[in-house]
């Protein structure tokens, strides 16, 4: 633990220093990922809240990349795993193996047992080895023949996935993409970003060279710290009130799950410690809104037909919730 | 009901009592102090009862359950009714307890009784000037307007929590005096409501403070000071320039009487009889006012009204009437009871009124029997025989009486002692202000050497009815240049029977004798059928004087025609009939030309006495009071949100915390018609509001002002969402505050002129509040409305 920490604005940090932290590890990141600070941001916030990541987009722009660059930023162990049609869930799960010689099953751990999984390509895997992935997720354990396996910590799965208008998918039921803290689209770089990546790869590709700046204990204190920042209940009030309205709100067919909520407030926290903050605003949870809460939410009809994106209904919900105060 | 309730319930009562107060120079005596003392202590004590007895009756039925929200404010609502409820019996018990059950609870025949007291008390209000007579319908009607104000102020300040405006409701009682009164009103009456709103505010701080912690109250009580000194001098200020502002009526101007001197009719009363017969003087033709019919050949002087009061500003002038008892009141024998001992005979007359139109009732002396169509609406007033009409005139009217007329020898009066000094009518009716040493002077070398009171009054009688001291009849007479309109006359010696029966009362009065004016008629001129008539050349005024055991005796200073004079045995006029000195040509002297035959003595525009409806003069000045209120209301109403506003922006600095001084900072924002947004976080409104500052012209405080808008942001945002830190810092605080001050005038610096105006006269912050909370109440009262839903 380091000295209490003073912030830009006065007030005082938390005593590990989360923000510098986080900065060396987005730097970090970003020497592959060019372009793309939010976006590297926000797969930090999902690593400090104990969550896990869904990256949308098309093919080619950087997914898979982002998600190697986090695991071998924190030097942890990672795996990666290719979703395809005939994966199995005990590809993913492990395997009790009969050992002739000792005359005892034997465990074989599945690609999960790491700090950081990349799930390639989810949505091509077939729903059963996809629900195998999600049931590990949530409960950051894996049981095989009745006995109990404890994953790692960190776990964080980093999920990419082809949107669900390409052909021979299986695209993730709602119920499944809620196990996801927050979901974010890559985004094609610009066209500097871009010619710099064509530059720097002609020659090698960063990744191998990509040295690691934090390990698994350093981000496990970083996830205690964050997880001891200060939330005011008028900020816990503003949550509720934000996934109360997602209910009754008339353009979406399914509102956010308190599970949501419980995220939206984890994600913020998370948020406000990487800008070295030692408690939440109501700002943070502004900012994780709609990462955390769009890929949750179910357009009714008349919005689907009206062209409006989840994105859309989370920023009206933003722009009507009043703010509470003390 | 908590401990601060009680006390600004007690507060609330205090405060009624201190600003009733404002009544005593509205009433001649303290009658009024008993009842108005009972329905404060029933106000008082029934919301006391209610609000402690209803949550403990409720929690002994629901054995402790918490009062719903609904409920409390039903009972809310219903103690004002109650102790309205409770006023009302207190009325039925004080002023109708016949009929009531138990004396106490009002019935269908008690309320009648009450509603008649108050419908007295109405009439009774326009009849009498102030100081006024106690009279039951008036105080009952000043009982019933206390009580209300007390259970206004007593629910404003305990339901409402708003001891200020409470303190309205004892505006509505000072409003009495000042609105009554033309001369001073005294100390006591000013100072006490006073005394009573401080009291009221002081039990509201007291609540107030009971509810912060210690540390903030201290930091209030101790900045308190400053404000007050500020407050106290801002309204001194605004009184001082305000009150040089509004336009004020001079004493006198509208002050009624009969002139004792020549020089009143120059002094510019319009109202002052006097002044009116001499602009009528080009009248013509006198006409007729009345035509009397009698069994006695010399029925004598028909008297209408008397007046009781002198002061050297405004002459004799009529006192409070004490109209409550009427004509036809089986209880009065007889209306003008003569005493035993005094020699009279009986006079029968039958009057019939022609161009007469006054509300006084012109009778012989001594009446006994009046008998009128309407009898009860003609009232009497016992000290002075007056009889007058209650809402009516003599216009068309006929009536009877019968009088017994006092016809004392000389010898017979001269037996007549003096009164003694603490007799009550030698004190009410021998008052008098410091006369002008000359009269003084002149009333003892004239009754030197007398031994009776008779022989005083002679005296004075005979000296002014003496053509050989010079006195003259002659209705034009010349302004005088002593300033004193008696001594004026008593220089000069011209005038006519105002002046001579002023002069002579006085006169009288300085000899320690009681008297009194009166005006009236001489009995006309007769006619071949034996009636006499009577015209407005027969308007007349001459004096009484009371003598011991025998009553009021008439005398006759004025040396008029003998065709006109009553002779009177006790007093015969001195040397050879005089006739006017203007009389040769010209037309007789006449009242004015209406058919109002009589000065009026009029002080309804000062007082709301006797009112006249041609009493022009009276009512443009009153709409010139009308009109300076109506205007000072507007300018109050007008600047009433601007004040409060100024208060809360003080209570919010006062209060000094990050909450409250960033409430002030977007409350000055609204006023300005910033936009700002409650989805808004407090940093998302600082940024707006920042660029909003930084567009202030001077740089300097454009930046420094979007520095301390993004400073209170901060500080809001930790108050509001960060770790509960350590106790405020005062320098923190200061530095806060001063914050608050650059940004404010930065963001106002950086609004047009009209925004910043509008900021100021009508706060969007304010109104925008009322708007909600109404709404929020309608919303509400709508909630409580609906039905719940059918079932399916």
């Amino acid at each position: 633990m380091t000295e209490a920490t003073r912030t830009a604005d006065g007030t005082a940090g938390p005593p590990v220093d989360v923000a510098a932290e986080g900065a060396r590890i987005a730097a970090n990141i970003s020497r592959v990922v060019q372009g793309k600070p939010e976006v590297v941001r926000l797969a930090l916030v999902v690593l400090l809240a104990e969550g896990h990541l869904l990256i949308e987009d098309v093919p080619g722009v950087g997914k898979t990349t982002l998600a190697k660059a986090l695991a071998a930023s924190i030097d942890a162990s990672v795996r990666r795993i290719q979703f395809t049609p005939d994966l199995l869930p005990s590809d993913v799960t492990g395997v009790a193996i009969y050992d002739q010689e000792t005359r005892e099953f034997e465990f074989k751990p599945g690609a999960i047992f790491a700090n950081v999984v990349v799930a390639d390509e989810i949505n091509r895997a077939s729903p059963k080895t996809q629900s195998a992935l999600l049931e590990c997720m949530e409960e950051r354990q894996v049981t095989v023949d009745g006995v109990s396996y404890e994953l790692a910590r960190p776990f964080l799965v980093m999920a990419t996935q082809n949107p669900i208008e390409m052909e021979g998918t299986y695209p993730l039921p709602e119920a499944q993409r809620d196990r996801f803290t927050a979901r974010v689209s890559m985004g094609y770089p610009d066209r500097d970003a871009e010619l710099a990546m064509l530059d720097e790869r002609a020659v090698t590709d960063p990744l191998t060279t990509l040295p690691a700046v934090a390990d698994a204990a350093t981000v496990r204190e970083l996830v205690t710290a964050v997880s001891r920042l200060h939330v005011s209940e008028a900020v816990r009030r503003y949550v509720v009130l934000l996934v109360e309205a997602s209910r009754r709100s008339s353009e979406l067919r399914l509102g956010a799950s308190p599970r949501a909520g419980l995220q939206l407030l984890r994600a913020a926290r998370a948020a406000a410690a990487l800008t070295g903050r030692d408690h939440v605003l109501p700002d943070d949870v502004q900012a994780m809104a709609v990462p955390v809460l769009a890929h949750r939410l179910l357009l009714s009809p008349e919005a689907t037909l009206g062209r409006t994106t989840a994105e859309q209904v989370v920023t009206g919900l933003l722009a009507t919730v009043p703010v509470p105060r003390r | 009901m908590t401990r601060a309730d009680r006390r600004t319930a007690g507060a609330a009562a205090g405060a009624t009592l201190l600003g009733s107060c404002a009544l005593v120079p509205v009433f001649t005596t303290r009658a009024w102090l008993p009842p108005v003392l009972a329905v404060v202590l029933v106000v008082w004590g029934g919301g006391l009862l209610l609000r402690h007895g209803g949550p403990a009756g409720w929690d002994r039925v629901t054995r402790e359950r918490p009062v719903p929200e609904r409920v409390r404010a039903v009972a809310t609502a219903l103690v004002p009714g109650a102790q309205v409820l409770l006023l009302l019996c207190l009325l039925t018990t004080l002023w109708a307890p016949d009929g009531a059950w138990a004396g106490v609870l009002p019935t269908g025949e008690s309320l009648d009784g009450l509603r008649g007291v108050l419908a007295d008390g109405t009439v009774e209000l326009r009849e009498q000037a102030t100081p006024a007579l106690p009279l039951t319908g008036l105080l009952a009607l000043t009982t019933l307007l206390v009580g209300l104000v007390a259970v206004v102020v007593d629910n404003v300040a305990v339901a409402g929590r708003q001891a200020a405006a409470a303190g309205l409701g004892l505006l509505a009682l000072y409003c009495v005096p000042i609105s009554t009164i033309t001369g001073e009103i005294g100390l006591v009456p000013l100072a006490a409501p006073a005394a009573g709103f401080g009291l009221l505010l002081w039990a509201d701080q007291r609540r107030w403070l009971a509810t912060r912690d210690r540390a903030a109250a201290r930091a209030v009580r101790s900045r308190g000071g400053g404000a007050a000194v500020r407050s106290g001098a801002l309204a001194l200020l605004l009184a001082v320039v305000v009150g040089a502002l509004v336009p004020t009526l001079p004493e006198g101007v509208i002050g009624p009487g009969v002139g004792t001197g020549p020089g009143v009719g120059s002094t510019g009363r319009a109202l002052d009889p006097v002044a009116a017969l001499q602009g009528q003087l080009t009248r013509p033709e006198p006409a007729e006012l009345m035509r009397l019919r009698t069994d006695v050949p010399d029925p004598g002087h028909l008297r209408a009204v008397a007046l009781d009061q002198y002061d050297a500003e405004n002459g004799w002038t009529l006192g409070n009437l004490d109209g409550e008892d009427s004509v036809a009141d089986p209880g009065a024998a007889a209306l003008d009871p003569l005493p035993a001992a005094q020699e009279s005979r009986q006079v029968r007359a039958r009057i019939v009124a022609r161009g007469h139109d006054d509300r006084f009732l012109p009778l012989p002396y001594a009446p006994q029997w009046v008998g009128l169509s309407d009898p009860e609406n003609w009232r009497v007033d016992p000290a002075t025989t007056t009889v007058f009409g209650r809402d009516t005139t003599t216009a068309a009217r006929t009536w009877e009486v019968i009088a017994e007329q006092p016809q004392p020898s000389p010898a017979l009066l001269q037996t007549a002692p003096s009164l003694q000094p603490d007799d009550p009518v030698q004190a009410r009716w021998t008052s008098l202000p410091p006369l002008d040493p000359s009269v003084t002077d002149l009333v003892a070398g004239l009754v030197e050497g007398t031994q009776t009171p008779y022989q005083r009054v002679r005296r004075v009688h005979d000296f002014l009815g003496d053509r050989g001291q010079g006195f003259v009849y002659s209705l034009a007479t010349a302004p005088g240049t002593s300033g004193d309109d008696l001594v004026d006359f008593l220089q000069l010696r011209r005038g006519y029977c105002e002046q001579y029966a002023g002069a002579m009362a006085v006169m009288v009065r300085a000899a320690g004798v009681p008297a009194r004016v009166v005006l009236g008629y001489t009995p006309g001129r007769v006619l071949s059928d034996g009636s006499r008539l009577i015209t407005t050349d027969d308007a007349h005024a001459w004096v009484e004087v009371y003598f011991g055991g025998l009553g009021w005796v008439p005398f006759d200073p004025t040396p008029i025609d003998p065709d006109r004079a009553v002779e009177l045995a006790w007093a015969p006029r001195v040397g050879a009939p005089d006739t006017p000195a203007d009389a040769a040509g010209a037309p007789a002297p006449a009242p004015p030309p209406q058919a109002a035959p009589l000065p009026r003595p009029d002080r309804e525009g000062a007082g709301g006495a006797l009112p006249t409806p041609r009493a022009a003069p009276a009512s443009s000045s009153r709409s010139l009071v009308v009109g300076g209120t109506v205007a000072l209301a507007a300018v109050a109403l007008l600047a009433a949100p601007a004040a409060v506003r100024i208060s809360r922006r003080r209570r919010r600095t006062a209060e000094g915390t990050a909450g409250a001084l960033w409430d002030e900072l977007t409350a000055t924002a609204q006023d300005l018609r910033l936009p700002l947004d409650a989805a808004w976080t407090p940093r998302q409104a600082a940024a707006r509001l920042a660029s909003a500052a930084g567009a202030a012209p001077d740089p300097l405080l454009a930046s420094g002002a979007a520095d301390a808008v993004r400073r209170l942001g901060l500080a809001e945002e930790h108050a509001s969402y960060g770790p509960a830190g350590p106790p405020t810092d005062p320098e923190r605080t200061a530095a806060l505050r001063a914050a608050l001050r650059t940004a404010s005038r930065g963001l106002r610096r950086a609004a047009p002129r009209r925004a910043r105006l509008r900021a100021t006269l009508w706060p969007d912050s304010l109104v925008a509040g009322v708007d909600e909370r109404l709404a929020a109440g309608a919303r509400r009262l709508a909630g409580a409305l609906r039905r719940p839903p059918r079932a399916a």
